[in-house]
């Protein structure tokens, strides 16, 4: 897997039960449970909206918090400086991982 | 608007009123007002101060807001990093370059070809163009890099 391809990633990590494993990358300092339960509930509204507006089914999201670009797709979590990012690169890094 | 796959947006004001809607459901900014208030929640819980901006990739069509602006794309021919960079640039910035490079272009105009500056000496009759020109020129490029990427 090549993470180093995304400028400006912080660090992937994988949502194991309600909480989430460091797959790659630095420490993320927060509270990850919190994030989980909040990422799941995100994941559910978001299905109903895509349906409502008639997006096809929802294959993940994404959400700027201050300058943290949190991505979550399949599973796993992307954090990346959402200023040095380059958003292209975000969402082939997931599409590797997804295939695997 | 030339966005790779641009299906439709919707523009609203701080008191989420819709300012403009192209081919747009009716009820996207209702969905927005929700997820952003939802989002600004949950980014104080986490310890952030606020919900800069979120994007929703679905099979079929995906959908971006930032900056009081939602915009919606075919997933299939998105180009993200455009999507992004689409909020990046800063127009006051871009048009307060032009403006001043304009300016410039007057006021060079103004002391080779007429007498409206010969109260002022041959050189510094220059000077105030050349300044305003070289800050214009600045100006037009950087509305385009990342330090505008700031909301």
């Amino acid at each position: 897997m090549e993470f180093n391809k995304v400028p400006g990633l912080k660090a992937v990590y994988s949502v194991k039960g309600d909480d989430l494993v460091k797959v790659y990358g630095e420490e993320i300092n927060l509270d990850t449970k919190k994030l989980v339960s909040f990422l799941k509930e995100n994941a559910k509204i978001g299905e109903e909206e895509a349906r409502k507006l008639d997006m096809g089914t929802l294959l993940g999201f994404a959400m700027i918090l201050d300058n943290l670009g949190v991505a979550y797709m399949g599973g796993y979590v992307m954090f990346v400086d959402a200023v040095k990012t380059n958003w292209n690169t975000v969402l082939d890094a997931f599409k590797e991982v997804l295939v695997k | 608007m030339k966005i790779r796959g641009y299906i439709g947006h919707v523009r609203v004001d701080d008191n989420w009123r819709v300012v403009e809607k192209v081919n747009v459901p009716d009820q996207l900014a209702e969905i927005l007002k929700f997820n952003v208030e939802k989002g600004n929640q949950e980014a104080k819980e986490l310890g952030f101060s606020k919900l800069n901006g979120f994007a929703m990739m679905g099979s079929v069509k995906s959908l971006t807001f930032m900056k009081n602006e939602a915009i919606m794309v075919e997933t299939e021919k998105a180009d993200w990093q455009e999507l992004f960079v689409h909020y990046v640039y800063m127009k006051g910035w871009l048009a307060l370059g032009i403006t001043l490079v304009i300016l410039s272009m007057i006021l060079y105009y103004m002391a080779l070809f007429t007498s409206y500056l010969d109260y002022f000496a041959n050189l510094p009759r220059l000077f105030l163009p050349t300044i305003l020109l070289i800050v214009g020129l600045i100006m037009i490029p950087s509305s385009k890099t990342k330090f505008s990427y700031r909301l």
